[in-house]
């Protein structure tokens, strides 16, 4: 798992599944911005060649965060924001191109303010930090394209005007787009925070209780063989050789229960806990190296939901659960399969919060339905 | 050799997948939507303001600057808004937006400075700083109607400044585009996908199960080892002991065992916070015990370092450190096939390091099925507890060397370790 970054996608994946259609309007709305702008000023284009171009990198812009804002291509990577601001920059320096020495004014140039309505479509997704940045340094690239164009411009006015005009939407709307992003992430810090304290409160009024429910099993386990025995040689005062075999008897018995017990991960705990007969548990979780211990809390967390979610939907057919975890001494790849008895597409919905939540602490999930076998595939580094 | 390490995950909740509750999360997305909404006002007020200075700078003849003050107000509102009440708040802005806005096109237009059409000049930025009102805040309808006042309040305050300058009046399109764009984005913003919220709950529940499952792991490892320590080793006695009577030293061990085991409070945390934290000398320490009981088992053991270092551990480490030691110390006496050990002390900055050397017949994984488990659960298990490592180097023939690391207190992996073991 990479570190988060601070993004409500990565910090709140369930909320952020709705976001896409206010991207897919800003990034739609900017192209759409481009086309009308280019049609309006067409006589001040002098190459309509360079004029489509740049309206077609535009499109590309446009698309490419349509496309990585899908839930199932979570998260919205940094490199995906990289290309998104060349293929936008590109668009802006083929529209000056395509109006080179025609160009008479620069308000009526698409760039700034389609380039600020992208950044403002990455406000969910991209980290408050980032979009201001990137929209300063769009800012300054395109107020350099401003100023070369000063000379063949139809005004008299002081060339830092025109560079004003024509950064003034880019500054705007990519720090509007940082103050949105900044301000979810600053609310979802405070509320996880809360929920944070309240669950380590609640946790904590448990501690007796679960100290308790666990010395009662040793002390279960303990009187059936060992305290009898110990006992018995503490009345008797003597050792004889019958003392001695059962000594090593009850030893080999409890420590052959002790490396069950240190083998047994949380997965196998979560998988037996949940309904599955404590036999199927070893067949249904393939881990040999014990790698589900490698996992990260917010890992186990997602997880934990998913499995729990599997073994209430009514359509699950019971014990189809198996997980099998392999890997390299660093990093692990996780394969978890289930059976349904209908077709696995249709309960895409109702589990699709849980891929959303794996996909952030996760590397390359991937979710395939066949038939009525859903299959999940991810990996994770050792930490 | 190196034994990879049983990760044992800092007791820490989940940053991600408890996301916002649905009753938390329309609000919280429209405050976030209507701040970055005034960010973009500000944003466009300032450079009006900046633009304003340029043609002064520009004209000195000329004076413009009366136009850079209109704006301040409107910039004052938006910086203190959290300090008024949000009806109030509008109204101001429209007023005091609205009058400013009018102000400084009376200003730039009794100048003979090329205003609109061209680039000089645009009132644009201030119309738009008016369409960003942020009348979201109450909600999808009042989002909508805040924006069409404040859009008509600047067209008005621009419209009268010019009838009053003898300016034609024209249509401004790019205003309205921001406008109708606005009021488009305000009802998706306020749309949240309730139909996948249901999920949210159950992540919380994952996160608490999660956390009790942690909870009562480092409960389960504590109760073994601590079963290991004392029951698996007197039994371990009992089958090894030679002649008839129960030898006094045994007796007493296994009666304590009987005590405590049975006895409530076995697995209890100590609750005062003083008394945890509170430092131990290094003859009250658990490494001193160790090694004296080490020594009673018939081990001639060598100390060397800086044994006072022990004492800035803090009381929980400091009791771990000595049952593994003395883990390993029973190794030495059951398998080496020698009586002679070396314990090392090494206190670096944050770091308390402790090796056990012994020169005996050291062991390979394969062949290592009991130690594995005291290892295991004994050493390692009780070490990672507390925010330790344990790495372990043996080759037969040429002995073992057991390296203990713990964190000395103040450090930072023993405060989130630290209040567990």
């Amino acid at each position: 798992m990479s570190t988060l970054e601070r993004t409500r996608q990565q910090l709140d994946p369930v909320g952020t599944l709705g976001s896409r259609r206010v991207a897919v309007a800003l990034a739609g709305g900017a192209f759409l911005y481009g086309l009308a702008m280019t049609i309006r000023s067409f006589g001040q284009v002098s190459n309509p060649m360079l004029a489509v171009l740049a309206l077609a990198w535009l499109a590309a812009a446009a698309i490419t965060v349509a496309i990585a804002s899908s839930p199932s291509r979570a998260p919205f990577t940094r490199s995906s924001h990289t290309v998104v601001q060349l293929l936008a920059l590109g668009s802006v320096a083929l529209s000056a191109a395509s109006q080179w020495g025609t160009n008479r004014y620069i308000q009526d140039d698409f760039g700034a303010v389609a380039l600020g309505l992208l950044i403002l479509s990455m406000g969910v997704y991209r980290p408050a930090t980032e979009l201001a940045t990137v929209g300063a340094l769009a800012a300054i690239f395109v107020g350099f394209v401003t100023l070369l164009q000063v000379p063949g411009l139809e005004s008299s006015t002081p060339p830092v005007s025109f560079v004003l005009v024509g950064m003034t939407p880019i500054l705007a709307l990519a720090f509007g787009a940082a103050s949105y992003s900044g301000g979810l992430v600053y609310s979802l810090e405070r509320w996880n925070e809360r929920v944070r304290r309240s669950v380590a409160r609640r946790t904590d009024r448990m501690r007796d209780g679960i100290a308790e429910s666990v010395r009662q099993d040793r002390v279960m386990i303990l009187g059936r063989d060992v305290l009898p025995f110990f006992n018995s040689l503490l009345e008797r005062d003597t050792i004889g050789p019958d003392d001695r075999a059962r000594a090593r008897d009850i030893a080999e018995s409890i420590r052959a229960l002790m490396v069950a017990e240190a083998d047994r991960t949380w997965l196998e705990v979560v998988a037996g806990d949940d309904g599955l007969a404590v036999s199927d548990v070893k067949g249904s979780i393939l881990d040999v190296d014990g790698r589900a211990s490698w996992m990260s809390i917010d890992q186990r967390t997602a997880l934990r939901a998913l499995i729990v979610a599997l073994l209430d939907e009514p359509s699950f057919l019971p014990g189809s659960m198996t997980i099998t975890l392999v890997g390299s001494p660093t990093t692990s790849r996780g394969v978890m399969t289930a059976a349904f008895d209908r077709e696995a597409h249709d309960i895409r919905t109702a589990l699709a919060p849980y891929f959303a939540v794996l996909r952030v602490v996760f590397v390359g999930l991937v979710v395939d339905y066949q038939n009525s076998t859903l299959t999940l595939r991810f990996s994770y580094e050792q930490r | 050799m190196r034994y990879s390490s049983h990760a044992i995950p800092e007791r820490k909740l989940s940053d991600v997948s408890i996301g916002l509750p649905a009753h938390l999360a329309p609000d919280v997305v429209r405050r976030s939507f209507v701040a970055a909404q005034h960010t973009v006002a500000v944003t466009l007020l300032a450079v009006a303001m900046f633009a304003v200075l340029v043609f002064q700078s520009a004209l000195p003849t000329a004076t413009l600057w009366p136009a850079l003050i209109a704006l301040v107000p409107a910039v004052a509102l938006l910086v203190i808004r959290r300090s008024i009440r949000t009806m109030l708040w509008i109204i101001s802005y429209l007023v005091v937006g609205g009058v400013g806005i009018h102000l400084y096109a009376v200003v730039l237009l009794g100048q003979s400075i090329p205003v609109e059409n061209t680039d000089g000049f645009s009132f644009l930025s201030v119309k738009v700083a008016l369409i960003m009102i942020g009348g979201a805040v109450l909600g999808v309808w009042p989002g909508i109607l805040c924006s069409i006042a404040g859009y008509l309040v600047a067209e008005v305050a621009v419209g009268i400044a010019k009838v009053g300058a003898g300016t034609p009046l024209s249509f401004d399109p790019a205003a309205l585009v921001a406008l109708v764009a606005t009021v488009i984005v305000i009802p998706l913003i306020g749309i949240d996908n309730g139909r996948q919220m249901w999920a949210q709950p159950r992540l919380h529940r994952a996160a608490q199960d999660e956390e009790v499952a942690l909870l009562r792991y480092r409960i389960e490892v504590k109760a073994a080892t601590l079963m290991h320590d004392t029951v698996l080793n007197h039994l371990a006695a009992v089958a090894d002991s030679s002649g008839e009577d129960l030898v006094p030293e045994l007796r007493n061990q296994i009666r304590e065992d009987v005590d405590s085991l049975v006895g409530e409070g076995w697995l209890t945390e100590p609750a005062d916070a003083a008394n945890h934290r509170s430092r131990l000398e290094w003859q009250h320490s658990g490494l001193f015990t160790a090694i004296q009981e080490g020594r009673m088992l018939g081990l001639d053991i060598e100390t060397t370092g800086d044994l006072t270092a022990v004492g800035r551990l803090d009381r929980d480490t400091s009791i771990a450190l000595g049952l593994a030691v003395k883990q390993c110390l029973v190794n030495v006496v059951k398998h080496s096939g020698t009586n002679r050990a070396e314990v090392a002390v090494y206190g670096s900055g944050s770091i308390l390091s402790v090796m056990v050397v012994d020169t005996g017949r050291g062991f390979t994984e394969a062949a290592t099925g009991a130690d594995r488990l005291g290892l295991r659960s004994s050493v390692r298990k009780r070490i990672e507890l507390v925010g330790g490592q344990v790495s372990v180097w043996s080759t037969p023939g040429r002995g073992t060397s057991i390296m203990i690391r713990v964190p000395a207190a103040g450090s930072e992996v023993l405060s989130q370790a630290g209040e567990n073991g």
